[in-house]
């Protein structure tokens, strides 16, 4: 007698050897036996029944490996964490200057009042040395009135 | 090949198949679907007593499994894992309309049908068996329809159903006798097949 025998799934299965009692043969109750197509509809009802939950594994799947190749983060966590790279360090900068600034000796009123009387002189130099040529004066000699007069002429 | 071996190429195969199923593998969870549909079928059967209704136990429990697939922690174990959801979907089971609709299957997979006779014959033995089964505790029931419907060994049903090999043999062997005395108290005489003599290919 064989030690093996093929079950209904077609496996070959090794019998248990004392097993108890005959068994009884019970293969009408499987629908196959007498629908020889059974199993396929069975199957092909299981595939379409599942089919949304495959593509949203496959939607998942593929999302994920995008992700991946990307390097760009997945969470919340990640996001904050790579957005901190860029922000902690411009904080630092912005706190240093801030920091530098507050340290450095403040311009005194003179210094800056001097500041500004030089730039005026300046203007003023350059103005009057154009009111010098419009005048056909020399720059040499020249007072307010005399530039004021020249501006005037021009004028009219 | 040993059974030890049997069972280790069985987990093997289904820790593969289950991490391919969870990328979204439609050809992996087809193979997992042929490997388990009709034990599937069986467990279901054993709860609801009725083909219908462990049909639909049966096909919606695949579902369920592929939905849940993540909470399998251990792959290589998916056997054990979806023949809990098949119990339990086939204890909580609301009647619903069938899922089976033979207008929506592709063509050319008509079944051939039987004669009046032959289809009567295999009604009656059906409804016999049926009724023989659901004299069955649930458990001698679970027991006898892996073992003598399926042909998994004694061990597969232990190590399935969470139980010692010693108690599936004394299960085993209860069912069957108990089987024998109700279909012999009947009309119909049901075949007393001798395991090795069984040569069936679905």
């Amino acid at each position: 007698m064989s030690d093996e025998y093929r079950g209904p799934d077609g496996a070959r299965r090794e019998r248990d050897g004392d097993e108890p009692l005959e068994a009884v043969d019970l293969g009408a109750l499987d629908p196959g036996t007498s629908d020889d197509l059974y199993w396929r509809r069975f199957h092909s009802e299981v595939m379409l029944a599942a089919e949304p939950a495959l593509a949203s594994r496959r939607a998942s799947a593929s999302g994920g490996a995008t992700d991946r190749a990307n390097g760009g983060a997945t969470t919340l966590g990640a996001e904050l964490l790579g957005l901190g790279r860029y922000v902690v360090p411009g904080v630092a900068v912005a706190a240093s200057v801030a920091v530098m600034l507050l340290m450095s000796p403040s311009p005194d009123a003179g210094g800056l009042e001097r500041a500004l009387l030089g730039i005026d002189d300046v203007l003023m130099e350059r103005v009057t040395g154009r009111a010098a040529e419009l005048s056909g004066q020399s720059d040499s000699g020249l007072d307010r009135n005399t530039f004021m007069i020249a501006l005037e002429e021009r004028r009219r | 090949m040993s059974s030890a071996q049997a069972g280790d190429e069985i987990r093997e195969r289904d820790r593969v198949l289950v991490e391919a199923v969870r990328g979204g593998d439609r050809e992996a969870f087809s193979e997992l679907v042929s490997h388990y549909q009709r034990v599937a079928y069986s467990v279901a059967f054993s709860v609801t007593g009725t083909h219908e209704e462990a049909q639909d136990a049966a096909q919606e429990a695949f579902v369920v499994a592929l939905e849940r697939l993540d909470e399998c922690r251990q792959p290589e174990r998916f056997g054990g894992w979806f023949l809990t959801i098949v119990r339990t979907r086939a204890l909580n089971l609301d009647r619903r309309e069938r899922l089976r609709d033979t207008e929506a299957l592709p063509r050319g997979l008509a079944s051939e049908v039987p004669s009046p006779e032959d289809w009567a014959e295999r009604v009656e033995l059906r409804s016999r068996l049926s009724e023989a089964v659901g004299e069955l505790s649930n458990a001698q029931r679970e027991i006898v329809l892996l073992h003598d419907l399926h042909g998994w060994k004694g061990r597969e049903v232990a190590e399935h159903l969470g139980i010692a090999h010693g108690t599936v043999r004394a299960q085993l062997h209860a069912a069957r006798r108990k089987l024998r005395g109700i279909l012999r108290e009947g009309t119909v005489e049901a075949t007393v097949a001798d395991p090795a003599d069984q040569e069936r290919v679905i």
